[in-house]
């Protein structure tokens, strides 16, 4: 019944909650359990037994984890009437603890590619493509239900095939909206540059699946060898300037071995501004048969990250995301000059970055945050620091407060290129739902301009019943 | 839309998880959520019927965020009564899935009281008595549970009412496995009866005396007599003029008798006898009367409790003295040990010994563990402090006292010492401060219920925890999402 390997150590209960039954989608009885260093998300399903599922690699985290005081906003507006309970209801409804930080439109269920790993639902046999009102409306409803946001996210299906894409993206340009970011998984625009070009021309940020360099391992999870064609969409960014995240699902016993390469093509390349680590979600109409099934929690991807740059970037430069639950994001902030990587969390202690945090993903180069810093390079001048550490901080400081005053933006824009962020983020699927992570989630789906849903909410219980993007059986 | 807007608009409120919860209106298990509301701590809970009740958990974010690193492994029951796990609280009684043993048996050997206090949580009053065969089973059922038991408490209703109570405590002394025996008691009919009380301080019982403070007036509202006052000061007294053992448990209510702990710890720190404080913030019934305010949002929480110790110590205690118990839930108990020098200082035992090996041999029970395991750890960090002499505070006379326990210790030999033995240790030495958060309805938490190691054994052999047997009166209904319809009927007795 089990998915996990599951030592005979010492078992060490932390919490109760509810969670999923892997086998009839039940919401049952649930609990946080450690046996030993790890910790479990376990199910007890009346009718099928107790299930558990790996959710932290060490207690010691866990806990550490849990212990950062929770940040963000409570939903600006409820939505829909609590009926039923969590995740009937969703809308956000009263029970809703976070407000929505990041929309995630899907406008298309269009995709060039059949991914073994793909976690969502996409029909085939029936193309939709959003229409321009529809996307408005939808835009409309967002701002009008969350307020501003820093951050709108475009995806599909694969949103470049939608054929009105550059006209969707003008409407997405708004005050309101700080900026857009594009999912694609490269395929197009490593063909198509006029596309590009127009991408770049209306300053959306994309957002490109990246994998794995091994065409045996792309063909695995992709179902087939995209690997020269991911690399060349990541030089027609690079030409055409746009500033793109790089996506990468991480599998357990499948790409491991691709996290190091993709760590340093991340750090390496002036173009990448940020490096996602997502965790393989075992859901949707690829993941959800994908085996082997083998849950890999953010704590342990940051461990991963620690051996892959050879503890270069340490876990102790990772923190939890304030506005989202502790086990759905971790973030770490670094600063590159001259071939050298620094953790923002050397010169800042964790809990003034979360308060430069507390709105979202992004973290804002405001005033208060350029006195915390030269503070800091003070302190660690005085201590006698690392002329190098000192050398860096002092260029970058420069660059984003510079004598002759620029706008937030540009500021923002340029603290970017100074501070790469490497996010680490991990779905849920029916192993690892959990109401208190659900509750406090913050990347959240518009629907029909009447309900906002926590996107693994979403996924795991909405979308397969929207017959746009499947077929209900 | 209007009537849902802004439900989450106050300002400053932030969601940390989710657990499950009572409805304040009608007790049904809902999906709950843990908030921080300013620096409180808040339990939200979502009926279906009577939508959005809460209650307040904890006073300190700060506290409370910092207890959640308070946990350790359960300890596994020799036996459990209940073999099949058919959803919490349902199938308690320890069901496969309960999370700790019990630690602290407490007997109920008679349901009948002397007093009707106005905040007693035990309703629905019968005529009910153990008789003395049953309370026997009842011990020795905890024996094949449990292995060694340190401490039975035998409560009721009011168990000095018992016309055999000798003999239950008797019944109880004769198992090698028991070690302390103690009687949870009003005082009312020991202050009236000096042979009874004389017959339990020849037995070594423990009299754990409800002891709210000294006013009158405490005892008028919270108790309904404000005698008692009087009655408890000179039931004290005897007890140690018998040289008896007592310990004061005191409930503490918001605006009644907060300041009423200075004059607890006057006593505490007074008398060699008295081995422990146990404070218990009031837990909430709908039935109260209107003087005691029944305010969920308004409760007395582990952290003010500390605060108000700390304040009226004179100076003896520091927040910082007090540590969640994590064998426990940490949002159940926190508590400090105080060890008292041959000159009659008290210093903590936390600010002696490393936190991790204080966290590694705390346990919840009024004396320090006394198992060989422990007493190796404890001797180990005493060495440490001996060898470390520069960070102790009243170094000389804490090291004089240090080296009297480590020859006593040496004198009950490797082997493990009995309970009584290392109690008449600990007794000269050390004593303990706990506090105690019970559930009612309102701060009901299912995480807490599944950790707790306090025990009701019931006559069909099940074991309940407290705050479920307290809080628990309504058949579970379909609250969170798809969860199945239970009822709270319980299956009879398995193993």
């Amino acid at each position: 019944m089990s998915c996990c390997q599951i030592g005979g150590d010492e078992q060490t209960f932390l919490s109760a909650t509810k969670g999923m039954c892997r086998e009839c989608r039940e919401i049952v009885d649930a609990r946080y359990v450690a046996r030993g260093e790890r910790v479990f998300l376990e199910r007890h399903c009346p009718s099928h037994g107790k299930q558990t599922a790996l959710v932290a690699r060490r207690l010691s985290s866990y806990l550490e984890m849990m212990r950062t005081p929770p940040g963000g906003q409570p939903p600006r507006r409820v939505l829909t009437e609590r009926q039923g309970g969590c995740p009937t209801s969703c809308g956000p409804c009263s029970f809703h603890g976070q407000n929505c930080h990041l929309p995630v439109f899907s406008i298309t269920n269009a995709c060039d590619l059949r991914c073994p790993i793909c976690f969502t639902y996409n029909r085939t046999d029936q193309t939709f493509f959003m229409s321009e009102e529809a996307f408005v409306e939808q835009i409309d409803f967002v701002i009008d239900a969350a307020g501003p946001v820093d951050l709108v996210n475009i995806t599909g299906g694969e949103p470049t095939l939608h054929p009105e894409l550059p006209r969707l993206l003008r409407h997405a340009r708004r005050p309101e909206i700080g900026r857009i970011t594009v999912n694609t998984n490269g395929l197009n625009l490593a063909r198509n540059p006029g596309l590009a070009r127009e991408l770049a021309d209306l300053g959306v940020y994309l957002i490109l699946s990246f994998d794995t360099f091994n065409p045996r391992t792309s063909q695995a999870i992709h179902g087939r060898d995209i690997v020269e064609a991911k690399l060349s969409a990541l030089e027609t960014a690079e030409r055409y300037g746009i500033p793109t995240t790089l996506l990468m699902v991480l599998i357990k016993s499948v790409n491991e071995a691709d996290l190091a390469p993709v760590v340093e093509l991340a750090l390496s390349r002036d173009i990448v501004r940020s490096l996602t680590i997502q965790t393989m979600t075992y859901t949707g109409q690829g993941g959800g048969e994908f085996l082997p099934r083998a849950h890999l929690p953010v704590d342990e991807v940051e461990e991963l990250i620690e051996a892959a740059t050879s503890g270069r970037i340490p876990r102790a430069a990772f923190m939890p995301l304030p506005s989202a639950h502790p086990l759905c994001y971790g973030v770490a902030y670094l600063m590159s000059h001259g071939g050298a990587t620094h953790c923002l969390t050397e010169l800042l202690d964790k809990s003034t970055i979360g308060q430069y945090l507390q709105e979202g993903y992004l973290l804002r180069p405001s005033d208060e945050l350029e006195i915390e810093l030269k503070q800091a390079i003070d302190r660690l001048w005085s201590e006698g620091g690392d002329p190098e550490v000192l050398s860096t901080l002092k260029s970058m400081m420069t660059d984003l407060f510079p004598a002759q005053p620029i706008t937030v933006a540009e500021r923002q824009r340029r603290a970017e290129k100074q501070l790469k962020t490497i996010y680490v983020h991990a779905h849920m699927d029916e192993d690892t739902w959990e109401l208190g992570r659900a509750v406090r989630c913050p990347d959240q789906v518009p629907v029909d301009g009447k309900q906002l849903i926590g996107a693994c909410n979403y996924n795991l219980f909405y979308r397969m019943r929207d017959e746009r993007f499947w077929v209900t059986r | 839309m209007n009537r849902l807007n802004n439900a989450a608009g106050m300002v400053d409120e932030i969601c940390h998880s989710a657990t499950q919860g009572l409805c304040n209106t009608c007790g049904q298990l809902t999906d709950a959520r843990i908030v921080f509301r300013g620096e409180q701590v808040v339990l939200q809970k979502w009926c279906l019927e009577h939508g959005q009740t809460e209650a307040l958990i904890c006073s300190d974010k700060a506290w409370y965020l910092s207890s959640g690193g308070f946990v350790k492994p359960g300890t596994e029951p020799r036996q459990r009564a209940v073999t099949e796990f058919n959803g919490c609280p349902d199938s308690c009684g320890l069901c496969p899935e309960h999370q700790q043993h019990t630690c602290v048996p407490i007997v109920e050997i008679t349901d009948r009281c002397n007093l009707a206090c106005p905040i007693c949580l035990v309703r629905d009053r019968c005529e009910q008595e153990l008789t003395v065969a049953q309370a026997s089973a009842m011990f020795d059922r905890l024996v094949r549970y449990e292995g060694q038991i340190n401490m039975v408490t035998l409560s009721g209703g009011e168990p000095t009412v018992h016309p055999h109570l000798l003999d239950i405590v008797d019944a109880a002394r004769e198992r090698r496995e028991i070690g302390v025996v103690s009687v949870s008691t009003n005082g009312v009919a020991l202050a009236r009866d000096d042979d009874l009380l004389q017959a339990l301080v020849d037995r070594e019982v423990v009299i754990s005396l409800q002891y709210d403070g000294h006013s009158a007036d405490v005892y008028r509202i919270l108790r309904g007599d404000p005698a008692l006052a009087e009655l408890k000061q000179r039931l004290i007294e005897r007890v140690v003029e018998l040289g008896g053992l007592l310990s004061l448990t005191v409930t503490l209510a918001r605006g009644i008798n907060e300041d009423q702990l200075s004059g607890v710890l006057e006593r505490f720190f007074g008398h060699d006898q008295i081995l422990s404080i146990m404070v218990h913030p009031l837990a909430y019934r709908p039935r109260q009367t209107p003087e005691i305010a029944c305010d969920p949002s308004d409760i007395i929480t582990i952290p003010d409790v500390v605060r108000l110790l700390s304040e009226q110590s004179g100076g003896r205690l520091v927040r910082s003295d007090f540590v969640p118990l994590p064998c426990s839930h940490p949002s159940c108990f926190a508590l400090t040990y105080v060890l008292k020098t041959d000159d009659g200082k008290f210093v903590s035992l936390p600010r002696l010994i490393d936190l991790e090996t204080y966290l590694d041999v705390i346990k919840n029970q009024a004396l320090l563990s006394t198992d060989a395991e422990n007493l190796g750890k404890i001797k180990d960090a005493i060495y440490a402090l001996w060898s470390a002499q520069n960070a102790v505070p009243d170094q000389e006379s804490v090291l004089r006292t240090v080296r009297q326990i480590l020859l006593q210790m040496n004198r009950l030999g490797n082997d493990t010492p009995s309970p009584r033995d290392a109690l008449s240790l600990g007794l000269r030495h050390v004593k303990s401060i706990f506090i105690h958060q019970f559930m009612d309805r309102a701060t009901f938490d299912l995480s807490r219920a599944i950790k707790c190691c306090n025990h009701y054994p019931g006559a069909d052999g099940r074991l309940q925890p407290v705050c479920v047997r307290n809080t628990i009166t309504a058949p579970r209904a379909t609250s969170g999402g798809a969860g199945r319809e239970r009822t709270t009927t319980p299956d009879p007795p398995r193993g």
